[in-house]
């Protein structure tokens, strides 16, 4: 493929698109900000800290959705895992590493108990997750705790919630952006990676190719569960506490910074660039509303508006995929 | 075709942006952009021939919240009237206007009361003022903190959830900028309020609420047999100062009905959320499960529980063996206001102007630098606090009297 063909199918891309609108919010906000203060350094390292916690959540759903599944639970399994951390801290002589290494377990057993219901009991994965997230895991953080937010106060916590490289980018930023960049490859450029897309597009033709779907299921639910988890302790250093209500309001958000980032509900399509720019764009935006003071009352309308424009934009793209299949057909 | 689409979304959705935010009126960004995070002397007002001579020195120790006391000013709302509403020394209108931001957790009636009360007050007290709900969302309460700080706030006046208030308190005190909280008290380990704050005391509140019902239900019920009344109490356990009040409440109740202690049934929201919704299945349940309680007491700790409380006894047709009564009146007095006579009877009465007065006035100060977190207060102090705890005068009202008691307050505010 030439340089010009590999310039047309860019502009053609996903990819491009999120690129302009990202491009249009950012002039939009500099220009309009006080003393243009919205593209300085102290503001971006801003935007990407809020996006810290969402991109954890949005790997993990991503992965899931490539391959044609969905799953709502890691943010309340995040606000158990980080009551866990709180409990196991404040309560037992337990060192840090292994209460870190419960907490990512515990997210695996419950990514497990997702994958079981979708698999072998045949629940929709919207409902299974939504169960086990909604009443499992918060009837857990509940327990756990007794019932109230339990204080941190631990030096790696401490660390974790604040330590900043060079004094300027938060460590939780690198960790994040660290994750996706790997993820990211893994799915680009592996064998196991294309195993997802192929699941994604088609499972029942997957399984002829040799491929196990109900195996990669198991992986991608414990996968995702995990990365729930992992936010969840990240949510709890940043609070130095263990809260109920936790990161349970943050599964909606990932799952609509994953359409908006191009990741197609169908499955079997879609990147982490795309989630990627999708969570800059969410959190972009967000970042400045604040920073131009408007009302709480608008926030809420003006994302929703974002999540229209996803949806179009995905409703849009599969048209155009259906019309060229079936051009190609007929 | 799908970038056309895409771009005219993206521009309609900019476009709608800007009209909204030039509809709510942000602080001009000539006059945040001058001020600086920390107040500077220079930032000071010249002052009124009666500014005290030591003004500059103390807004810089303001600058700092756990600044000391500066030599020079004493407590400038000993002269606060009846609702806390007091000035300093300096002619507000002879400074900077001051860009003050007013944050809380979730959009409830009382705080979006609050809010208004405060917009009154702007022109008195020539500050701008940002309001922000954070929709319960912690981690972006503590991030829009620092964004404003940033952005040249000069002050926070900030319901502290808590959930996480250490870390709140953290993160406000990291910006530089006098804050004053509302509502929920931050309370180190020996019991010391460690933040200025405007409140009312959990199981003063909890007493109050339980003498009254105890005092009037003969009112309601006439004369009836003591052994059969019993207690729905709410709670949210994971706030401090609502818990308080439930603890007030059962010692009350202990007190006054010494033989009906089984007949006490905690209904804690903390299985579900501040919400109304878990307030009614609450009261329902309970209500349906223990018929062996003919009269119900229901103070709650929340408006939003009262309310629901008195649904649920309407559903269950109980209307006339169930007294409600609340903290805070922003629920009911709507509700009266609409002609609502049901058995949700009472609350304690609080205008919303009698958080934003004194919070603003308070602020307003410690941005002067007439006062700091020290001075602030100080001579109403409770002396196990670090800062004070301003309590508001509060009396429990009824259908009958809450009209004369709002035109009281609103008159006594001078707006």
């Amino acid at each position: 493929m030439g340089a010009a063909e590999r310039v047309k199918n860019f502009l053609k891309s996903k990819t491009f698109t999120l690129l302009c609108i990202l491009v249009a919010i950012m002039a939009f906000f500099w220009y309009f900000s006080a003393n243009h203060s919205f593209l300085s350094v102290r503001n971006i390292t801003s935007i990407l800290y809020s996006m810290v916690l969402f991109i954890l959540f949005s790997i993990g759903v991503s992965l899931l959705v490539i391959f044609g599944e969905f799953d709502l639970s890691p943010g309340y399994v995040g606000t158990a895992a980080g009551a866990t951390l709180a409990t196991i801290l404040s309560g037992t002589g337990i060192p840090w590493f292994l209460v870190m290494l419960i907490c990512l377990l515990l997210g695996i057993v419950f990514g497990l108990i997702n994958a079981v219901l979708v698999n072998k009991f045949r629940v929709q994965s919207f409902i299974a997750t939504l169960a086990v997230g909604s009443f499992l895991a918060k009837g857990f953080s509940y327990i756990i705790s007794g019932g109230r937010a339990i204080a941190i106060d631990h030096p790696v916590i401490d660390w974790l919630a604040s330590y900043k490289l060079w004094d300027v980018v938060p460590v939780t930023v690198i960790i994040s952006v660290a994750l996706i960049l790997v993820y990211g490859i893994v799915l680009a450029k592996t064998q196991f990676g294309r195993s997802i897309y192929l699941c994604g597009g088609n499972k029942e033709a997957a399984r002829l190719a040799g491929l196990d779907p109900k195996k990669l299921s198991y992986l991608l639910f414990a996968n995702s569960g995990m990365l729930g988890a992992m936010a969840g302790v990240l949510f709890a250093s940043r609070l130095k506490s263990g809260n109920l209500d936790g990161t349970n309001s943050y599964s909606f958000p990932a799952v609509t910074a994953v359409i908006f980032g191009g990741i197609s509900f169908g499955g079997g399509s879609g990147n982490m660039v795309g989630c990627f720019l999708g969570l800059l764009i969410i959190n972009a935006f967000n970042n400045g509303l604040t920073i131009m003071r408007v009302s709480p009352n608008w926030t809420g309308v003006a994302s929703g508006a974002l999540l229209i424009l996803a949806l179009t934009l995905d409703y849009l793209s599969n048209r155009r995929v259906r019309r060229q299949i079936g051009g190609k057909t007929s | 075709m799908k970038k056309i689409i895409a771009l005219l979304i993206a521009i309609m959705m900019l476009a709608t942006l800007a009209a909204c935010t030039k509809d709510e009126g942000p602080a001009s960004p000539s006059t945040s952009a001058s001020a600086s995070t920390s107040p500077s002397a220079s930032d000071a007002p010249s002052a009124s021939a009666s500014t005290p001579a030591s003004t500059e020195s103390s807004t810089q120790a303001s600058a700092s919240p756990e600044g000391s006391a500066p030599a020079g000013p004493t407590d400038p709302s000993v002269n606060a009237n009846s609702i806390g509403f007091f000035f300093d020394d300096v002619d507000p209108h002879s400074r900077r206007t001051y860009d003050i931001v007013w944050a809380y957790m979730r959009p409830m009636a009382l705080f979006l009361n609050i809010h208004d009360a405060m917009v009154e007050l702007e022109d008195v007290l020539n500050f701008k003022l940002t309001g922000y709900c954070a929709n319960s969302d912690i981690d972006a309460m503590l991030q829009n903190i620092e964004i404003f700080a940033d952005q040249g706030v000069d002050g926070y006046i900030i319901v502290i959830d808590a959930t996480a208030n250490m870390r709140i308190k953290e993160v406000l005190d990291e910006t530089g900028l006098p804050y004053i909280g509302i509502l929920n008290s931050v309370r180190d380990s020996n019991g010391s309020e460690i933040v200025p704050l405007i409140g009312m005391e959990g199981f003063t509140i909890g007493h109050m609420m339980t003498q009254w019902l105890y005092d009037n239900y003969k009112k309601y019920w006439g004369d009836i047999d003591t052994s059969k009344i019993g207690m729905l109490n709410y709670t949210f356990s994971p706030n401090i100062d609502f818990h308080e009040r439930h603890l007030g409440n059962i010692e009350k109740f202990n007190e006054l009905l010494p033989g009906n202690g089984d007949l006490i049934f905690p209904a804690d929201g903390v299985s579900g959320a501040l919400d109304e919704q878990t307030g009614y299945d609450l009261a329902s349940a309970i209500f349906a499960g223990h018929p062996e309680v003919e009269y119900w007491f229901v103070p709650s700790c929340l408006e939003l529980y009262a309310f629901a409380a008195s649904r649920a006894a309407e559903t269950l047709n109980m209307e006339d063996r169930v007294l409600i009564t609340t903290a805070n009146s922003d629920v009911l007095s709507a509700q009266w206001d609409n002609g609502y006579d049901g058995c949700f009877v009472s609350c304690i009465a609080t205008h919303a102007l009698q958080y934003a007065a004194p919070a603003l006035s308070g602020l307003v100060s410690l941005i002067n630098g007439t006062s700091t977190f020290d001075t602030l207060w100080s001579t109403i102090r409770n002396p196990r606090d670090l800062y004070t705890y301003f309590e508001m005068d509060v009396e429990i009202l009824t259908i009958d009297t809450y009209k004369a008691f709002f035109d009281r307050v609103r008159a006594e505010s001078g707006l």
